[in-house]
């Protein structure tokens, strides 16, 4: 939890200078983008710190191009018999 | 977007130092698990093929100079199905690939080097220099990779003449006992990983002094990365042997450990390891700055750069997440993950160049426009 704790302190600082630059009218679209993927990254480092299961890209790939691998690992197999 | 330019000769090392990015120590095991001891012939047959990959992205560049991949889908497939194929070219392929290589060098870190260190601590010192990095911007980048890839090359060479003594040429032979299938089949992962792997720089192509001379870039980067990976293949083959070689998870790695040279210079396998440092920041940052670049071009943001910090955040939780341990991640990367990067490296930009024919889709120079 130590690391956890320095890691978030960083994030903190960079996110704070960040908001600051952001309070200008003209940038109202990339404080919203900005807080939003700020708010994700933090959930999802939490979320990972107390070891909650979460969903990553990498199963999504290994599911929907895991068979198809298979598929074409298989075919070179029989091609070399 | 950014006021910017970077040289011919800058583009060619950053090509370099991308294709030989993560490679270099994971690549030489994988294509011997395959191949076993024609490893090295996969890896010539891989120069041949991986160049022709490298002149379809210079193709799509010099059909619509100026343009990101990003813009290019806008405006060849319209708005909707070109917002989704740039959304999942940003963060499905530029974006993940940031992760995978946190992940592949944290495990590196944490097994040869490091080994009580937490792996968070690797990803987030890491990190740190990444997103700086980013957030200085391509010029500084690129300029440093103009400082770096020297260091790269001279260290490769030493290592390569330092093992020169080593080598037994009968543990290659005979050649292509099994068959063409496994040589072929060892070609996958290498040009997977060396040469589709370049498709990240599509980001920063508009951003060339003088694009006519990209087609060439990529090759002259491609071929350097290509023959430095290819002795390295041979290298780990000629000493260790082709069982051995694959059964080990960073060869090259343990043949600078082989080098010994009148008992006063020995164990400088650490050079292998600062190459290797180098070469996956560049990839890393590169990646990273992409997915700014993009994100910020898909929603029309004037400011890419705080996007660095945020996006190196969700990637660090990603890297973790991404398998159980050490093992299950080399499954995934040797298996299904070279046939996702097939997607976006050669499928993606072959559909953008035919429809863009068949539409007959104009060439508006966007230069550095979001």
């Amino acid at each position: 939890m130590g690391q956890a704790a320095i890691a978030l302190f960083f994030c903190l600082l960079f996110a704070v200078k960040d908001t600051v630059r952001l309070k200008e009218k003209k940038y109202r679209r990339e404080n919203a983008f900005f807080i939003c993927t700020l708010t994700l990254g933090f959930v999802m480092l939490s979320l990972h710190f107390f070891d909650i299961p979460l969903p990553t890209p990498i199963e999504a790939i290994q599911a929907i191009y895991g068979p198809v691998y298979e598929m074409l690992f298989g075919w070179t197999l029989a091609i070399q018999k | 977007m950014e006021n910017i330019r970077i040289s011919n000769m800058q583009l060619t090392v950053i090509v370099m130092l991308v294709s030989i990015g993560d490679t270099i120590l994971v690549l030489p095991s994988m294509i011997s698990s395959i191949a076993e001891r024609n490893a090295w012939i996969s890896a010539l047959i891989s120069i041949c093929i991986g160049p022709a990959v490298c002149l379809l992205f210079a193709s799509l560049q010099s059909r619509f100079p100026g343009m990101t991949p990003v813009q290019i889908s806008r405006a060849v497939l319209g708005k909707w199905m070109g917002n989704v194929a740039a959304f999942l070219f940003v963060f499905g392929f530029v974006f993940l690939m940031v992760p995978m290589l946190m992940r592949e060098l944290g495990d590196f870190m944490t097994t040869q080097i490091m080994p009580n260190t937490p792996i968070e601590i690797v990803y987030f010192l890491f990190l740190v220099i990444v997103v700086r990095g980013v957030r200085s911007g391509l010029e500084p980048l690129a300029r440093s990779a103009e400082i770096f890839a020297p260091w790269v090359l001279m260290l490769s060479v030493l290592l390569v003449i330092f093992v020169l003594p080593d080598i037994r040429l009968y543990r290659i032979e005979p050649l292509f006992y099994q068959g063409l299938a496994p040589v072929l089949g060892g070609a996958y992962p290498f040009v997977a990983f060396s040469y589709f792997e370049v498709g990240i720089l599509m980001m920063i192509f508009p951003y060339v002094k003088e694009p006519k001379k990209i087609r060439s870039n990529l090759l002259i980067g491609t071929l350097l990365s290509g023959l430095l990976l290819s002795s390295v293949i041979f290298l780990c083959l000629t000493v260790f042997g082709p069982n051995v070689t694959a059964d080990l998870m960073y060869p090259s790695y343990l043949l600078a450990r082989k080098i010994e040279i009148g008992e006063f210079l020995q164990r400088i396998e650490v050079i292998m390891a600062i190459i290797w440092l180098f070469t996956i920041y560049f990839k890393m940052s590169l990646c990273l700055y992409g997915t700014c670049l993009g994100a910020a071009q898909l929603f029309h943001l004037r400011d890419m750069k705080l996007f660095a910090f945020p996006l190196a955040l969700i990637s660090m939780v990603i890297a973790d997440r991404s398998a159980p341990n050490i093992t299950a991640f080399t499954h995934i990367i040797s298996g299904a993950y070279p046939l996702f990067d097939f997607t976006f490296a050669v499928l993606l930009p072959v559909l953008l160049l035919a429809v863009g024919a068949l539409r007959k889709t104009p060439a508006k120079a966007q230069v550095g426009s979001g």
